[in-house]
Formats: C-alpha cells, structure tokens, sequence
C-alpha cells in the first residue's frame, strides 16, 4: 500500500468527513479510478452522488487534480498515483 | 437597416464646445462589431490617435451597452467604456454592470461619445431626447454615494441612474474608477480621464422600449440559454450563493492565490481567515444587475467589534485578493471596509491594494522608511495602516498619498532601485488574483492583453478551474498556450466584451456553446444574420485593432512580459512549488502566440490578416510608423 494526500474544497469537504486533507492509502500501481472507488466505499452515497451521474460518468463540472496538473491532460482516470502524490477534487467553481 | 437590438443612435457630446449631435449608428458597424468593446475601441482608433496624453483635450470617453441591454436576455445588462488608459497609455476598457448601462438604450442611444474639456466642473443629464450640461460646482468633492444622491435630489428624478467619479478622478489618480450606484467602470484610471474633462457625472434616464427584431426566435433563443444556465452545475447552485469570493478557495488549493505581493505565494493559508466560508457567514443579501436571475454580487457586512464595524459591501475575489493576500491581510471586515470606501472615492480596488502591497514590500525591504510613511508601520498584514492609506491616496496628499496615487508602475519608476522587479504590473496595469507562475495560459494572457495584465480579456478557465473546453490543458505546460490564449481572448471578446453579456456565463455556464449562443440571441433581437464563425472573427477583429492602436500608442513586443519576479523566481511552497515562467519559455509562448495570430515575430498584424478580418485601411496606422514587418 502506499500514501497518497486526498484535498478537497468548497461542496466536497462535508462528503468526506469535513477533511480538507487527508492521507488515504491505496494499492500500488492504483489509478485514479480505483481511488474514486475506495472513497465511494468509504464515503458512501453522497459522495457518489457527487462527483458520478447515474451512468457512472464523472459529473460534468467536477476537476481533479495530481500535484496541480489536470488529470484529463493526463491520462484521465486511468492516471497512475503515486506514492506521497497530492491528489485534489473540486466541485463545479466559477467567478472571479 | 437595423430592426432591433440597437437604438440607432450615437449621442456625441463635446465639452469643449458645448455642442450635443445626434449620429445615426450605421448597419455595418454593428455587423462587424457587435457593440460594448467592439463599438468603443472601433470609435476610438478611427477618433483617438495613438499617441495623444490620456488626460489632455484630445481624448475621449466611449460608453457603449450592446444589442441585448435593456432587452429580457439575460446576464446582458452591460456596457463597455473605452478610452485611452492613463495608467497603462493603451486602450483602456472597462466593462460594468448594474443598471446604469440599460438606461442609456431606453434614452435611445447605443454609444455615448464624450469629448473635448469642459472649463469648470459639470454633469451631463440626458433624459430621452433632452441632454444638457450642468453645472456641477456644487457637488464637485463629493464622494460617489452623495453625488448620485445630490444629483437625483437636484434633477427631482429618482429614477435617473447615474454614473459619477469621486475625489479619486478628481485628483486624476491614474487608478480612479468611475461608479454606478456599487457598480464600478474599474481598473484602468478611467475615472481620471472624466476628472481630466472636468466632468463630475453622467444622468441618464429614459422612457424608450428596446425593439425586438424577431420574438419568437428571440424567445426561443432566450430560453435555450436560461435552460443552458439552469442546468449549469456551477451558477445557482454554488455560484448565487458564493459569488466570485468562493475562488480564494480554488486558487489557495491550486497554490496560485497571490501572497505579499507575489513573495509567498502558496506559504501561507487565507482560506480560514477570507475564504469561501468566512465569506458566506457575512452575507446579508444579493444584489443583481438588472434582468440577472443569478445574482453573484453579494453585499457584506462587516459585524464583528472592529473599527470596521458597520462597513457594508460587495467585494468581489479580486478585491479579496488585493485588500488580502497582496497585502498580508486575512481580516476580512478590513476588506469589506476597504471595498467601501473606494467605491465611495471612485479608486479601483485591485490596482490600490496591489499598490499598497508593493508599498508594503518597499518598506519590508528598506526602500521605503518610517521618514517616508510618516511613522506608519507598512508592514504587511497591517490591514488598519491599509484602509487608512486609502483616503490618502484619493486625495493625492502630500507624502504617501502622492507616491502611491498614480499605482504601481509609476510608484517603482520613482522608487527606482531595482524595485520594478516586483512591481507587479504588466504595461502599467497591476496583476489580477491568480499567479501567473502555476497558470501559463492565463499568465501570457495578462502579457498579450491589450489592456495589460487583465485576467477578463482572455480567462483561462481551462487552467483555473479545469474545464475542458475545447479540451483539457496542463497548467504547468508551455505547449499550445498561445493558440489557446488567442483563443480565449477572441471568445471573450466575442462573447462577452462586444455583446455585453456577463464574462461569468461563458466561462460557469455556456462555454461549450458561448459562441452559438451568442449568435442566436443577437441575431434574434436585430435581425442581423452572423453565424457563429462570424462572432469569432468580431472577437479577432477587435483584438486586432486594439493591438494596432497599442502600436501606434508605442508598445512593443519588449511590453508583452512580466515583471522579473515571474520570470526568475519560482513559486516557493504549495502546489505549485517550483514553478515559473522563464524568458526563454515567454518567448516560445509569445512566438506561438504571434503565429496563432497571424502577426510578425514583432507581434505586428499583417496586412494581410487584416484585410481578411475586412479592416485592412488600419493598416495605414502602422505603416506610418515605419514598423517593420
């Protein structure tokens, strides 16, 4: 297993126990789609909710980040993690 | 001829002479550039030359709404103003909100030209067909909220809206704004070029109805875009709520939110202090621009047991960031009271608070003295010192006030001492709330904006808040960041500037069909019939002649950078540790950029690019200058 940093902002902190960070650990090799799927074990429902539709495609809105890059200018869910990676979702955010 | 949207009129006011005419708006200029920016910077490089003095007789104030104002479109009730920029010596424009726009269509008017100096102090009070000018020696002095009331008092209309400076462009402070009701013209010392005519205030009220071309398109293409914004996951749900301060949050996660004047960007966390939440929790109510269902402004007030208690305002992220993370300052009652009182003396809040940051890094490091501050300890985070140099600077008083009333640019150039390092500008204009370090596409947007460093004339929201269109991007990359830059700069302007609808829709809740989306609802209200690669190529084509008035005003390619810190310092902590823009990866930007543009490696438009953007004549202005290509 290995340690990665899960940050989250804004909506999502309260879905994953009011944690703007925190250490979650994952299987070796993981990728970003298995981390989703370990923080829906873990957060349950709402959480799903949040960042999936019903046909299990990402919310339209919702970004993710791995040390800051976007990981849909990576290689999307598939995006490998590694170990003491900081990997950070937001909700949809606008303005400014 | 035009069957709706627009009036059909410009109204021409001269000061100098007092003399008031009536143009008629020709079919072609609004074909070719829609309105708001498009019209002002199309006024100003066939009226202005390039290299006049901003303040003198010779320049001239172009308000313009655009076809949608005043109408039932949503998010459309703005208008742009345009004039050469004392701060920057380019073209300044300056977009805003509120009521005050819509109200210059039902007087019957699509642009307002002001021009030529008036002796002594008047107002301009336009009521449908009647425009006077009055005097104004009375309320000349007067802070913006007292003005207006002055002015509706002395009218007996209080239903006129009125857009007015302060003592700030009365004391032709470079970085003065102009304000309706809490809305501001900012940025760009537009206000300084009003106090410079001696003009105190514009009234404006009308009784006309904005024509409707086609309404049962207009209709149908009205509520494709109240569905597209329902459906947003962004706009009401988070954003009606938030505003615009809910992205101290994003920026403060993604490592780029600005601190100390860029020195510790990513080091320390404001998020508990002036964040999302801290920010909610002072919310009292919304207060929309006209025919806004969002409602993103939200007015603050300051409750705690402070000297600011009391203080009541809007500030939005940037003034977050400029009254806060430039200065040091996580007091977020400090902010809202600061926000208030520029709007009351008519001086921008981004280019004043960054001001006062870099004042702020001066004396940190020796370069300015407590001789100079007067016994003011400037350090940062010193929000009282702060709030209190504000009302210093608007009047232009004798010692700090003075040194900091013209911003940033003008203040290092008087420090000297390699302090321009970190005065962090770009062409005069002081930077916006994201460091450009951890954001390469929005950073080489404040270098190629033709209003200097300005985050709304080309918003990378593909880098800021990672949405995909027209497809992810790395933020950290250099690649392919001027093609998306140009762009984001011709969808903005094509979508947003000349249109005059909110910039905040296109980048929350219609980037992926902004510019469809613009075409029907323009194209429904006049009668004109653009497809969408006609809207973009209005956004090409403004941004090409604003960049040929930038020649003419004398701007190079050496002008299209950054201050040193952003090309030699990396961000130090946070998620974007590590990273910076080195000169060499400016260049390959800029380079691609150029190419992207179509222009030289001097960045200078072709004249062949601007004779397929159907504006080759201006290429005259360069080929005078004996440019070469």
């Amino acid at each position: 297993m290995i340690e990665i940093r899960l940050k989250t902002i804004l909506g999502i902190v309260n879905l994953v126990g009011g944690l703007k960070e925190q250490k979650v650990y994952i299987e070796q090799d993981a990728r970003v789609f298995d981390l989703l799927e370990i923080l829906v074990l873990k957060y349950g429902h709402e959480f799903k909710q949040k960042i999936f539709d019903d046909s299990m495609e990402i919310n339209r809105g919702i970004a993710m980040f791995i040390n800051g890059r976007n990981i849909y200018a990576l290689d999307g869910l598939k995006t490998k993690l590694c170990l003491g990676d900081e990997f950070l979702i937001f909700p949809p955010v606008g303005g400014g | 001829m035009l069957k709706g949207g627009y009036m059909g009129k410009v109204l021409r006011v001269n000061l100098s002479t007092q003399k008031i005419r009536v143009e008629d708006l020709s079919e072609e200029i609004a074909k070719d550039f829609l309105g708001g920016a498009g019209f002002g910077i199309k006024y100003l490089s066939d009226e202005v030359p390039g290299n006049i003095d901003p303040l003198g007789e010779e320049n001239k104030l172009i308000f313009a709404p655009g076809p949608l104002s005043g109408t039932s479109a949503p998010c459309a009730s703005r208008m742009a103003l345009t004039t050469k920029s004392p701060l920057t010596g380019a073209v300044g424009m300056s977009l805003s909100g509120g009521h005050f726009p819509v109200e210059l269509k039902f007087a019957g008017y699509d642009i307002l030209i002001i021009e030529g100096k008036s002796e002594k102090p008047v107002y301009i009070n336009i009521n449908d067909d009647k425009v006077t000018i009055r005097k104004a020696e009375k309320i000349w002095g007067m802070d913006t909220v007292d003005t207006q009331l002055l002015i509706k008092h002395e009218l007996k209309e209080q239903n006129t809206r009125i857009a007015c400076i302060g003592p700030a462009g009365e004391n032709l402070s470079k970085m003065a704004s102009i304000i309706n009701e809490r809305r501001a013209f900012g940025r760009k010392g537009v206000g300084a070029v009003m106090g410079s005519k001696n003009l105190k205030a514009i009234a404006v009220r009308g009784t006309k109805v904005v024509p409707i071309a086609k309404k049962d398109e207009f209709n149908k293409a009205r509520s494709t875009m109240l569905a597209a914004m329902k459906a947003s996951p962004v706009l009401y749900p988070e954003f009606s709520k938030l505003g615009t301060p809910m992205v101290v949050d994003v920026t403060s996660a993604l490592g780029i939110f600005p601190s100390e004047n860029y020195r510790t960007t990513g080091e320390k966390d404001y998020t508990k202090g002036i964040g999302a939440e801290a920010s909610e929790a002072t919310n009292i109510a919304s207060e929309p621009c006209y025919g806004c269902p969002v409602g993103c402004s939200q007015l603050k007030l300051a409750r705690g047991n402070s000297k600011y208690t009391g203080a009541l305002s809007d500030p939005e992220y940037e003034t977050f960031y400029s009254f806060g993370g430039q200065t040091g300052v996580d007091n977020l009652d400090s902010i809202i009271a600061a926000d208030q009182i520029c709007d009351r003396l008519g001086i921008d809040t981004m280019s004043v608070g960054v001001t006062i940051g870099f004042a702020m890094e001066l004396f940190e490091n020796g370069l300015l003295t407590l001789e100079d501050t007067k016994g003011i300890d400037l350090k940062f985070g010193n929000h009282e010192a702060m709030v209190d140099l504000l009302k210093e600077i608007a009047y232009r008083r004798e010692g700090l006030g003075a040194l900091l009333c013209d911003g940033t640019k003008i203040l290092s150039e008087t420090i000297g001492r390699g302090s321009e390092k970190y005065a962090m500008h770009v062409k005069g204009l002081e930077f916006p709330a994201y460091d450009p370090r951890g954001a390469k596409a929005h950073g080489l947007n404040y270098a190629t904006s033709y209003t200097g460093a300005d985050h709304n004339r080309g918003y990378a929201f593909q880098e800021i808040f990672g949405m995909p269109i027209p497809k992810p991007y790395d933020r950290f990359t250099i690649e392919g960041k001027g093609a998306l830059t140009k762009w984001n700069q011709d969808t903005r302007c094509a979508t947003t500037d000349c249109p005059t609808m909110c910039g905040f829709l296109m980048d929350m809740a219609l980037p992926d069909i902004a510019l469809e989306n613009t075409a029907n609802m323009v194209n429904s209200v006049s009668g004109l019939n653009l497809t969408p690669d006609d809207i973009f190529k209005i956004g090409e084509r403004v941004n090409n002649i604003a960049k040929v008035f930038n020649i003419t005003a004398g701007f190079t390619r050496e002008d299209d950078t950054f201050p040193e810190r952003i090309l030699t310092e990396p961000i130090k902590e946070g998620t974007a540790k590590g990273h910076y823009i080195s000169s060499e990866d400016l260049n390959t930007m800029l380079d691609e950029y150029y190419e992207a543009r179509s222009w030289t490696l001097e960045g200078i438009p072709t004249i062949e690019k601007l004779e397929e953007l159907g504006i080759g004549y201006i290429h005259e202005k360069i080929k005078s200058l004996e440019v070469s290509e």
